[in-house]
């Protein structure tokens, strides 16, 4: 099998990474940078991604976008505030999932992120001479379920089986474990150019397990360009009397020269703003702008990273002094207003020995040679960033899984029914910290699927269970019957995997070694899903209860299909799958008449009782 | 092996004899899960080394390349040792767990506050509803404020002091098991209405958290 490259999916830029040998190293193409912009141009003949298209964003392109990432798993209603900010045209006809639209079609968040992923995948491609069709992506730690689950979308549309979504922190911390064998408590404070992370991990023998993590998914390096843009948009209207804050595309030239400054200001005590015919406004401006001046600005939005700092610790059970070591990542810890804040909030002078900038896709690569089998000595324990919970009776909020709690992780309830004859069940999933369900996120609605019984008869067992990329799942089934109760999934923002497949499908660059790929995924998904529900339904039926040549013949199906499943021939698998239904065809009749005779003896003995 | 004796730590193994990972009943306690005696005190280092120890044998990041069948008791396997791994190490956590593992689910009147308690939570209740609508009156929010942050103090207090309670009975409850008996119903009466207390005034301090957070 080839490799699995290490992907960080950034807001401003993003990179690629693999394993060289014993140590990860970031894939850059001679002549070129190791940082992609995380940039789509949509021209009139083509799509341009990454440097190309930095340069039609400088120019000033209404087709061009760029920080995709903050509309991830996000809806409409979430972004209304960044418009003004926006050179790109946002599809205000779409509720559930953010649509750009780019020369007259509409793209979801997770399309335009896939033209990123197939970009990096094209350039690993290229310098390994091979195909790429696995990957780890990471993603800020406090990503809800819905941003997660955005985030693999994209993957799938790239092209790329996503193993393993990875907290960018805790990649971090992979990266920098590697070698130096350190022990104690870490607090990696992750500043990007959309996202800010904070997480505190303990480190002892090789164990990485993550104690606490908190953020902010809207604040990062592109806040403070357009603090310092609004700013400097104040100067130039007042000096010139020129009408800029209301062009899109005047304030986005700002952006750009307030990110050059940011830059400049970083080194050097003072920067010069130079601004020619912003956006087609006839205009010529210059203004020098010094280090403490631009401080002044950007210190309430760089503030807002102490809230979660102090909560994390609080959430660790830990004192400021009991944190060994402070990692800095993300292309913003580079101003030494962030340094300041990191060490006056920890009380420890942070350290960033590998560049803040490859890191996060450094450890990306170490995570992905672990799942290779390549590293048993590793091991990370990260943890779910925001509780779970359902709607309970008046809109309150019924915890499930708190903050914090390592993944993977499940939790069992029971659920009855109220009404006689009720056939299903409505239970609403959301994520976050709030006592009302109004103020948290809504993630998905469920119906249970149940057979109809007097009220309170029923009992529908559901496990949630969140896996190691932090995205939640849900099984249920009923107890008195053992049938899987069916689920029927409403995603609350995202796309559904219909819409997934239709994108898919509709994708322009669409190869056919994609198809062939996917159909191999697809197949070996199918292939799981019916190992895992006879499994099931052999435990649940009684092992010794099937005659001996049925249950050597369910078995040797079984394994069969299992030894198809890593393969790439995905007729194969198919093969391996209708010999699985045809095995345990019978099984699957008897089950059905234990239910119904089952029902029977239920009817019997409620209406003993109601006499 | 169809039947589980849960109250008998040896009588569950996650491993088969070929040193698989075996599927996990649904009713396996956290207690039966770590092989330990149902009892409030356990040693908190062993535990810790047990669960890294087990997860090194069962996380999902192992078996990536194996069968699905195995990935999936790994995935569920890895899922019940993190549950009660996070239940188990925190004193409280345990305590709550056990007592409603032996005596039930914790119920709304097992949280009766005292009655000078009581008062002293409708006033914080109403302190943090007014400081969420008073932005505009400084004084008056320094002064919301001010009394939140002594609410929150008292109730600190009285969550130190239910600790300590937690741990005297709990030791009770573990004599009585070291001996060879149930626990006495009186120690788990009393450990109900702690136990139930402290829930209530960890909700209330939630949301005094909250408030504060919020307006800072």
């Amino acid at each position: 099998m080839s490799e699995i490259i290490g992907i960080d999916l950034g807001t401003t830029n993003s990179l690629v990474a693999v394993m060289n040998g014993e140590s990860p190293s970031v894939i850059v193409p001679e002549g070129e940078s190791a940082l992609v912009p995380s940039i789509v141009s949509f021209r009139y003949d083509r799509v341009v991604v990454g440097d190309e298209a930095r340069a039609d964003r400088a120019a000033g392109g209404r087709d061009t976008v760029f920080s995709i990432k903050r509309f991830m798993g996000r809806g409409f209603a979430d972004i209304e505030g960044d418009l003004r900010h926006l050179p790109f045209e946002i599809d205000s006809s779409r509720e559930e999932t953010v649509y750009i639209k780019a020369r007259g079609r509409s793209y979801s968040a997770p399309e335009i992120s896939a033209l990123i992923l197939r970009h990096l995948k094209a350039r690993a491609e290229k310098a390994l001479g091979h195909p790429i069709l696995r990957a780890v992506i990471t993603v800020p730690a406090y990503f809800n379920d819905a941003q997660r689950q955005a985030t693999k979308d994209a993957g799938r549309m790239a092209g790329l089986e996503v193993l393993r979504i990875v907290n960018e922190p805790t990649a971090a911390s992979l990266a920098y474990g590697l070698h130096e064998r350190n022990r104690g408590v870490i607090a990696v404070y992750d500043l990007g150019g959309g996202t800010f992370d904070i997480s505190i991990l303990r480190v002892k023998d090789g164990i990485f397990e993550v104690l606490a993590t908190g953020g902010d998914t809207r604040l990062g390096g592109d806040d403070f360009d357009r603090a310092l843009a609004d700013y400097l948009i104040g100067l130039a209207e007042a000096e010139t009397g020129a009408a800029l804050a209301s062009s899109p595309l005047a304030a986005a030239a700002f952006v750009l020269a307030a990110e050059k400054a940011k830059r400049e200001l970083t080194e050097n005590e003072s920067a010069e703003v130079v601004i020619e015919n912003p956006g087609g406004v006839t205009l010529s401006w210059r203004r020098k702008i010094g280090r403490e001046e631009m401080e002044e600005i950007l210190s309430p939005i760089a503030g807002r990273t102490a809230a979660p700092c102090r909560r994390v610790l609080k959430d660790a059970g830990l004192a400021v002094g009991e944190v060994d070591e402070v990692i800095l990542v993300g292309g913003a810890t580079r101003m030494p207003l962030i340094r300041r804040l990191a060490e006056d909030l920890f009380g420890k002078t942070p350290h960033s020995d590998l560049n803040p900038d490859e890191v996060v896709a450094l450890g990306a690569a170490v995570q992905a040679n672990i799942l290779a089998g390549g590293r048993k000595d590793m091991l990370l324990l990260d943890v779910i960033p925001l509780s779970l919970g359902i709607e309970t009776m008046g809109g309150g909020m019924g915890w499930i899984i708190p903050r914090n709690t390592t993944i993977p992780t499940s939790k069992r309830e029971i659920y009855t029914t109220f009404k006689d004859n009720q056939t299903g069940v409505d239970i609403h999933v959301l994520q976050g910290e709030r006592e009302l369900i109004k103020d948290n996120r809504s993630l998905a609605r469920f119906t249970l699927g149940i057979d109809p019984t007097p009220a309170g008869m029923a009992r529908i067992e559901v496990v949630f269970l969140t896996d190691a990329n932090g995205i939640l799942s849900v099984t249920a089934r009923d107890l008195r019957t053992g049938k899987a109760a069916s689920v029927e999934v409403q995603p609350s923002y995202g796309l559904t995997d219909e819409q997934v497949e239709r994108m898919l499908l509709e994708s322009f660059e669409y190869a056919e070694a994609d198809i062939q790929a996917r159909q191999v995924v697809e197949a070996r998904t199918e292939g799981e899903s019916i190992v895992t529900v006879t499994l099931r339904a052999l435990r649940e039926y009684g092992e010794d209860r099937i005659e001996e040549g049925e249950r050597a013949a369910i078995q040797r199906a079984i394994s069969e299909l299992e030894d198809a499943l890593p393969g790439e021939d995905h007729q194969l698998i198919r093969g391996k799958i209708d010999a699985l239904n045809e095995a345990t065809h019978p099984l699957a009749e008897r089950m059905m008449d234990g239910v119904l005779k089952e029902a029977l003896t239920h009817k019997r003995l409620s209406e003993a009782l109601s006499d | 092996m169809s039947q589980t004796d849960t109250k008998n730590p040896s009588a569950f193994s996650i491993f088969g004899d070929d040193g698989e990972i075996r599927p996990i009943p649904a009713e396996l306690d956290h207690f039966a899960f770590f092989s330990l005696l149902r009892k409030m005190s356990l040693d908190e280092a062993a535990l810790e080394a047990k669960y890294y120890e087990l997860s090194r044998k069962l996380h999902p990041d192992f078996f990536m390349n194996a069968p699905a069948s195995k990935r999936i008791l790994s995935l569920d396997a890895s899922a019940r040792l993190n549950s009660a791994y996070k239940t188990l190490k925190d004193p409280v956590q345990r305590a709550v767990y056990l007592v409603e593992l032996e005596s039930g689910k914790l119920e709304e009147n097992d949280s009766r506050p005292p009655v000078d308690l009581l008062e002293e939570i409708f006033k914080a209740q109403e302190a943090a509803a007014e400081f969420q609508c008073c932005e505009d009156d400084e004084e008056e929010a320094k002064n919301l404020r001010a009394h939140l942050v002594a609410a929150r103090e008292c109730f600190e207090a009285q969550q130190a002091g239910q600790r300590a309670a937690i741990k005297t009975l709990g030791g009770r409850w573990d004599e009585a098991v070291d001996a060879g008996n149930d626990p006495p119903a009186e120690v788990i009466d009393k450990l109900r209405s702690v136990l139930g207390l402290r829930n209530y005034i960890e909700n209330i301090l939630r949301s005094v958290n909250q408030s504060l957070e919020e307006a800072s």
